[in-house]
């Protein structure tokens, strides 16, 4: 691995250690926010119907950089991440079969 | 009585290359065609880097702040970003500047020689672009960092291809083939005996004289290659795809990669990911149980994953020929359709595992042209 290579792979995994620090801390916040919010609803309203009393929710997804591509750098709160999938690139169903009957093609792939 | 559907096709330019429209019923043709020359339209509006006048243009100038896109544009950088992200950034779209820097500035057909040398710099890196999505419209806003090019020619044209072809399987409800300069993507049924696609080094020549042709029922297929796009720069030619970790291009090991995936997009992905891998892209294809074909610089073939032998080696009588330019390991005098449905679990590196369907069959050389407009 070339020296310019490994510095950016270095930059990068620097740059998402960072992005899940944020992640962490904003989540925490959000989780210390949400709690001391729903206990002061809850006190101030404990005679109203059960119904209007705060439901305890998962605290809010930060207010940016919610990133369903799956970049790296998403500040999502960990309770609204979607599970963490092994996605990959998806084979064929069907591998491609030898053709030699002399019939034209449908199409032609090369390189453009 | 009623005729059978017929099989029928438009060919045209577009985007710079070769646009050919295939359906299996004649009469649906112009519903899929409508579909397909509004979405092109749009498309290039969207993600033209040489349009003043594309979303991509405007995004560039908002760098540094976030800005609201189309549906369209979203989607294309999401596609983009998952690209980046399945190859851990081997296919990376903010490689923009680096190909800039190399002297693709403009359209390609106005490319000129370059003379001058600007070093090579890694790409800034996909994980800075921050996408966020709008429920309420699909589309959704960008923060694309200060200094950061984006570059959608890896991955926008399969997104497109991919996207056409279900819209107008939609609309025409027949099997339908959408081939974007090489990138090819099916949907609904296949004829009876499958799609015939060709492949050659170059896009033009693939249907008419190609090297080799496969069938395939569904998904995609397609080509990457360092042949074409090419062009001086600085005294040594250089050609369109990037290593996103130099900013220059990847070691000369593959000079055409086609790759058959469950959509173009994964099959572009993967196809340019080989280009880049260089040595180890034979054993990346066959972990991600991707069938390939890959020619090397000097002509060698070989096939990973399930990619099958050519038929022609066998059905052209020239035995002699593959088998010696083969070599003791290869399987391509093996019947044709031997290993058409071989792809299954591969071998983490197919090209070393003994019995592998990958052979190294030797130069590709073109068969017989078939008749061209013969269909169906």
């Amino acid at each position: 691995m070339k020296d310019a290579q490994r510095a950016r792979l270095a930059a990068r995994d620097t740059g998402l250690r960072r992005a899940r620090a944020m992640t962490t801390w904003t989540a925490v916040g959000a989780t210390a926010a949400a709690t001391v919010l729903s206990v002061v609803l809850a006190e101030g309203s404990s005679s109203a119907n059960a119904s209007t009393v705060p439901q305890k929710t998962a605290p809010a997804a930060p207010t940016t950089t919610q990133q369903p591509t799956g970049s790296s750098s998403a500040a999502q709160a960990p309770e609204t991440q979607a599970p963490q999938t092994q996605e990959q690139l998806q084979p064929p169903t069907q591998a491609p079969q030898t053709y030699s009957g002399g019939q034209s093609s449908h199409g032609g792939s090369g390189g453009t | 009585m009623t005729a059978a559907p017929t099989v029928d096709r438009v060919v045209f330019p577009a985007l710079g290359t070769t646009v050919n429209l295939v359906v299996t019923d004649a009469g649906r043709l112009p519903a899929a065609e409508r579909v397909l020359r509004r979405e092109l339209a749009e498309l290039d509006l969207a993600c033209s880097r040489f349009r003043d006048d594309s979303e991509i243009t405007a995004l560039h100038t908002r760098a540094g702040r976030e800005a609201e896109v189309s549906p369209l544009l979203f989607a294309a950088l999401t596609a983009a970003i998952r690209a980046a992200r399945l190859t851990e950034g081997l296919v990376d779209p903010t490689v923009g500047q680096a190909v800039v820097d190399l002297g693709y500035d403009r359209d390609f057909a106005a490319l000129t020689a370059v003379t001058d040398a600007v070093p090579a710099r890694p790409a800034p890196g996909w994980w800075r672009i921050t996408l966020t999505p709008d429920p309420a419209n699909g589309g959704g806003r960008v923060l694309l960092p200060r200094g950061v090019r984006l570059d959608l020619g890896a991955s926008a044209k399969a997104f497109a291809a991919d996207r056409i072809a279900r819209l107008a399987y939609a609309a025409a409800d027949c099997g339908v083939l959408v081939d974007l300069g090489g990138d090819i993507a099916t949907a609904g049924a296949a004829p009876e005996s499958g799609w015939r696609i060709g492949i050659a080094a170059d896009h033009r020549t693939a249907r008419s004289e190609p090297d080799e042709t496969v069938t395939i029922v569904s998904g995609g297929l397609a080509t990457s290659s360092t042949a074409r796009r090419s062009w001086s720069r600085a005294g040594r030619q250089v050609h369109h795809i990037v290593d996103p970790t130099t900013g220059d291009i990847p070691d000369r090991v593959w000079r055409v990669v086609s790759v058959s995936a469950a959509s173009c997009l994964d099959a572009n992905t993967a196809s340019t990911a080989a280009i880049v891998l260089g040595e180890r892209a034979p054993g990346w294809l066959a972990r991600h149980r991707l069938p390939g074909r890959l020619v090397g610089e000097h002509g060698e073939v070989r096939r990973v994953a399930g990619w099958p032998a050519d038929g022609n080696l066998t059905t052209t009588g020239d035995r002699a020929e593959s088998a010696s330019a083969a070599g003791p390991t290869s399987r391509a005098t093996a019947a044709p359709g031997a290993l058409a449905t071989t792809a299954g679990p591969a071998a983490p590196d197919a090209t070393a595992a003994p019995g592998a369907p990958d052979a190294t069959a030797g130069p590709a050389r073109p068969v017989a042209r078939p008749d061209e407009g013969e269909l169906g």
